[in-house]
Parts: structure tokens; C-alpha cells; sequence
């Protein structure tokens, strides 16, 4: 099932470590990352998504 | 050629005033002495760990912007990993302007 985040690609490519608010909504409730066809992202994004939200956890902020 | 670093330091959340001082003081006197001049500062104060680390379940976040040549990082790299009161850091390569406020300063945890 394919999940609708409605936020913009502009918003997305400003991403970063520091924005644990939307990155929370790449994870599902365990912590995991969702999968790029699920959370229906080109590949960029969803590299860029999973690198910053590594980069929360190493500082545990997510 | 200059590009825009930043780093996000964890430091211990029991540390006193005078310490506090010492480290900034330190920090201040590593970047003068390599001619870097420190962009943008930010306190996020102290928060919640989600985990912890050399078993302090609190710490206190401290953030660092500055522009500077690609040998420094390596540098602050070494200082910070020898810092008793610093517990965990990152330095990375910084898409944002200089003086932008970042999204963490006006939120709870």
C-alpha cells in the first residue's frame, strides 16, 4: 500500500539530521524505515531520507 | 576554497559553570588558532537521549556552523575526540546558508 505524506519535493530536498519531525514520518512505529515503494519517493530522495535519518539516530534524536 | 561545515557536539548535562566556560573557551581558542571564524551558533539545550551513552541518559546539544578550507575538519575531528566532556559529535558538509536557523531551535525534544 502506498502512503500519501503530502509534503512537497522542494521540502524534501532541504532535508536534513535536524529535521526529526518529518523524518518520523519515514519510520514506521518500531523505528524501521520504511521501504522506498511504500513511501512512494524517487530514488534521491529515499537515499537522502535514509542517510539523514542514520545520521538522527547516531546523535539519538530519533 | 571554503565550503560550509557544521557540527552537532553532545555534551555531559552535569558538567558546572566553570567547566562549561572552560570548553567553550578551548573551543573558541582551536578555531582562532586556525584562522576559522565561527558562523553561526546555537544552543538546543538539554534532551532526552534515546539511548544512552557512557550512561548518561541526558545531554546537553551544542551546534556549530562556520566556513572554513578541507583540511580543518580533519583537525576539529581530532580535538573533539579527545574531549573528556564531549560525548558523541558529527561534522558534515553543510547545505544551508550560513546564518540560517535551523528547525531545532524552536521545538520540545
Amino acid at each position: 500500500m502506498k502512503k500519501n505524506l503530502n509534503i512537497s519535493n522542494e521540502e524534501l530536498l532541504k532535508i536534513d539530521y535536524k529535521n526529526t519531525q518529518i523524518l518520523k514520518k519515514f519510520t514506521n512505529e518500531n523505528g524501521k524505515i520504511i521501504p522506498q515503494r511504500v513511501g512512494n519517493l524517487s530514488r534521491t530522495l529515499h537515499t537522502k531520507i535514509t542517510k539523514s535519518i542514520k545520521q538522527a539516530r547516531f546523535l539519538s534524536l530519533l | 576554497m571554503t565550503n560550509i561545515y557544521e557540527t552537532t557536539m553532545i555534551v555531559k548535562p552535569d558538567l558546572a559553570n566553570d567547566q562549561l566556560k572552560h570548553l567553550t573557551s578551548s573551543l573558541e581558542g582551536f578555531f582562532n588558532d586556525n584562522n576559522v571564524v565561527i558562523g553561526y551558533k546555537e544552543d538546543w539545550g538539554i534532551k532526552n537521549l534515546k539511548f544512552s551513552i557512557k550512561k548518561y541518559y541526558k545531554g546537553s546539544f551544542k551546534f556549530i556552523r562556520f566556513s572554513a578550507d578541507q583540511t580543518f575538519p580533519k583537525k576539529l575531528d581530532n580535538f573533539l575526540k579527545f574531549n573528556s566532556d564531549c560525548l558523541r559529535y558529527i561534522i558534515i558538509k553543510s547545505d544551508n546558508e550560513l546564518l540560517e536557523p535551523t528547525p531545532q531551535i524552536n521545538k520540545e525534544n
